[in-house]
């Protein structure tokens, strides 16, 4: 049987050669609705592999919560009178936080100290924040020399700072730069690690706060609360007043990914009810996102998955109709195949295989028009997009399968013909 | 001896709309083996409905047909596909070539649908090309062949498989006279080789040098008479 079928699909392509462009017409719409199939596909998947790798950044287990400053007054009665601006997260929040029943895997305070930075002398531009060693680890900070801030760091109050490789290469130190003393206000701190900060995506860089600034400083919490403060006065305005922010970002590590969603929901409870309408905290739940993305993406999807199926149809009814054609135009031949002997069976057979080849060489052009448009559109019109194997064999299969579908009538109508009336066909 | 071919009390009856119209009234006939038999009859008489009975490509309304003692008459499509395929070969008056195959590929046709392996195919095809005088030309399109190349292409199509009957349909009809001699020493050589052969035609001079000449006239035989050896 294998080896007739090799011969047909090869008397298949030769007939099709016959009538080449009548055949390059008739896959128009297979071609267009393989090529949609994959072009869909792969931008579906690029830009779920997108959400995901933001979201890996993130970490799907984490809740991160950040102060934002919402302007006007805030903050208690008492803060008011005596013209403290006070706005985010309250140390109140993250110890109901810590008091409720939820298991929680580790709680990650930061400080922003609002104070400039001075490299032997030369100010830089720096965003100094106060952490703990959980911290770090939820950045995906990687070591490049000396050692993290740790919590006997915190402890004791020590004052140490690990600071980007690249702050210190800017600032012209040679070799690790361990021991290169960081001066904060009036307060020096002894480099004791080096880092390598990640590309953060976009949406890594909101979520973290990195803001605008080019170079992150780390201190250790506890020093910063002992020797900064939560205070702070307000820059610029001369009216000197005074900024309050108790805590600057949480970090909320949850030990199951399916805890995340409860969890955060819990927190938020809290948060809504400590800071009533005040909006001067900002929760990001990455697992909350990606279900999010992946709803759109979903929707997304079928719609591409209809419009692919339409295109896929109307190539199904190009090809039966060409094939119906086909048959009535080789009516003699098919009449002198039965005289010869041929089966019903036999001839049915051979115009499936015909049909099923037509779509699969369909298949296989529409795959190099998806694969074609993917590498060359979707960049230009700023899509993620990951070609899968599995997109390219589903279009193939696609095809074969409309082959199949639509190939079937043409092929019982051929199969049914009385050879007589067939060998007599003019 | 068993004959080949038995036809018994065989009537076809055609229906076309409203009216029935009787091609074969009862014949009732035999063919031995090896015999080379012209059946003659004016158009309508009902010889090609015979040839299509004996060929296996329709089925007798009534009576039986007993083709090597087996009677064939009730069988399925399926079956009657496998017997001309296995037993029958024929020869059509329009050569019956397929335009988009060569020569060796129109020839290997019954074997195809036999499952036998290509070589094996292509080697049994070329000797029967080459058994009809065809073997310069085995890859050409029948649209590069004249006609009388065309049926010698449809005569090794018809015995490549070495079918136990030959039928011809008005074998010289569509070629002038020479080479219509020719195709009929063809067919005369495969009579010598001991062949079983039945030849439609409405031309007496042909009918006349075979052995054998039955003639019908409106679905019934109206003379069966052999050649008395000189």
């Amino acid at each position: 049987m294998l080896f007739r079928l090799f011969e047909i699909v090869r008397l298949a392509i030769r007939n099709l050669g016959a009538n080449l462009i009548r055949s390059l017409l008739t896959l128009l719409g297979i071609v267009i609705g393989v090529a949609s199939v994959i072009f869909m596909m792969s931008v579906t998947a690029g830009a779920g592999q997108r959400i995901l790798e933001d979201m890996q950044q993130l970490g799907l287990r984490n809740i991160i919560i950040n102060s934002v400053d919402a302007g006007g007054g805030g903050g208690s009665p008492e803060a008011h009178l005596a013209e403290i601006r006070q706005y985010g997260l309250l140390n109140r929040d993250i110890e109901q936080i810590k008091a409720s029943a939820l298991d929680l895997d580790f709680l990650s305070k930061v400080h922003q100290v609002r104070e400039e930075s001075w490299v032997y002398g030369r100010e830089v531009s720096a965003r100094v924040i106060g952490v703990d060693p959980r911290y770090l680890d939820v950045l995906g900070l990687e070591l490049t020399a000396g050692r993290r801030i740790s919590d006997l760091d915190n402890l004791n109050r020590e004052f140490v700072c690990n600071v980007g490789a690249r702050l210190l290469r800017e600032q012209g130190i040679v070799g690790d730069g361990l021991g290169t003393t960081i001066q904060v206000r009036d307060r020096l701190f002894r480099v004791v690690g080096v880092v390598e900060q990640p590309d953060y995506t976009e949406r890594g860089e909101r979520a973290f706060a990195t803001g605008s600034e080019p170079h992150t400083i780390y201190l250790p919490a506890a020093t910063v609360m002992q020797v900064f403060g939560t205070d702070y006065p307000t820059r610029g305005e001369g009216s000197g007043g005074t900024i309050r922010v108790e805590v600057d970002q949480l970090v909320v590590g949850v030990p199951r990914e399916g805890a995340v969603i409860p969890t955060a929901d819990a927190i938020r409870e809290i948060l809504e009810y400590n800071h009533g309408d005040r909006r001067d905290y900002e929760m990001i739940v990455p697992k909350e996102l990606l279900l999010q993305e992946q709803r759109t993406q979903r929707v997304f999807a079928v719609t591409m998955i209809l419009v692919a199926s339409v295109s896929l149809l109307v190539g199904g009814i190009g090809i039966i109709n060409i094939m119906l054609a086909t048959v009535t135009e080789r009516t003699r031949e098919i009449g002198i195949r039965r005289a010869c002997g041929a089966r019903q069976s036999n001839i049915a057979y051979q115009f499936l295989i015909e049909t099923t080849t037509l779509a699969f060489i369909g298949g296989i052009m529409g795959a190099g028009v998806g694969i074609s448009a993917v590498r060359f559109i979707a960049p230009r019109l700023g899509w993620p997009s990951v070609i899968t194997g599995t997109s390219v064999i589903l279009a193939l299969g696609i095809s074969c399968a409309v082959g199949i579908i639509f190939g079937t009538v043409p092929a019982i109508k051929a199969s049914k013909m009385d050879p007589i009336r067939a060998l007599r066909f003019e | 001896m068993c004959p080949v071919m038995q036809l018994e009390s065989v009537e076809k009856v055609y229906r076309m709309g409203e009216v029935f119209l009787a091609a074969l009234r009862g014949i009732s006939i035999s063919f031995q083996e090896g015999e080379m038999t012209a059946i003659i009859g004016p158009s309508g008489s009902g010889k090609s409905t015979a040839m299509h009975i004996l060929g296996c490509l329709d089925r007798p309304t009534s009576g039986q047909y007993l083709l090597e003692g087996k009677n064939v008459a009730k069988l399925g499509d399926d079956e009657l596909s496998d017997i001309r395929n296995r037993k029958i070969g024929f020869i059509f008056q329009a050569f019956n070539l397929i335009p988009h195959l060569t020569v060796v590929e129109n020839t290997e046709l019954p074997l195809f649908y036999m499952g036998v392996r290509r070589k094996d195919r292509h080697r049994m095809s070329m000797e029967a090309i080459e058994m009809v005088g065809l073997k310069e030309r085995w890859h050409h399109s029948p649209a590069e062949l004249s006609g009388g190349e065309r049926q010698r292409c449809a005569i090794a199509r018809a015995i490549v498989h070495e079918p136990r009957v030959i039928l011809a349909d008005e074998p010289t009809g569509n070629l002038d006279t020479k080479t219509g001699k020719d195709i009929l020493a063809i067919l005369n050589r495969l009579h010598d080789q001991g062949r079983t052969l039945l030849v439609v035609t409405h031309d007496n001079d042909l009918a006349n040098q075979l052995d054998r000449r039955v003639t019908l006239r409106d679905g019934q035989i109206e003379d069966d008479s052999r050649k008395v050896p000189v």
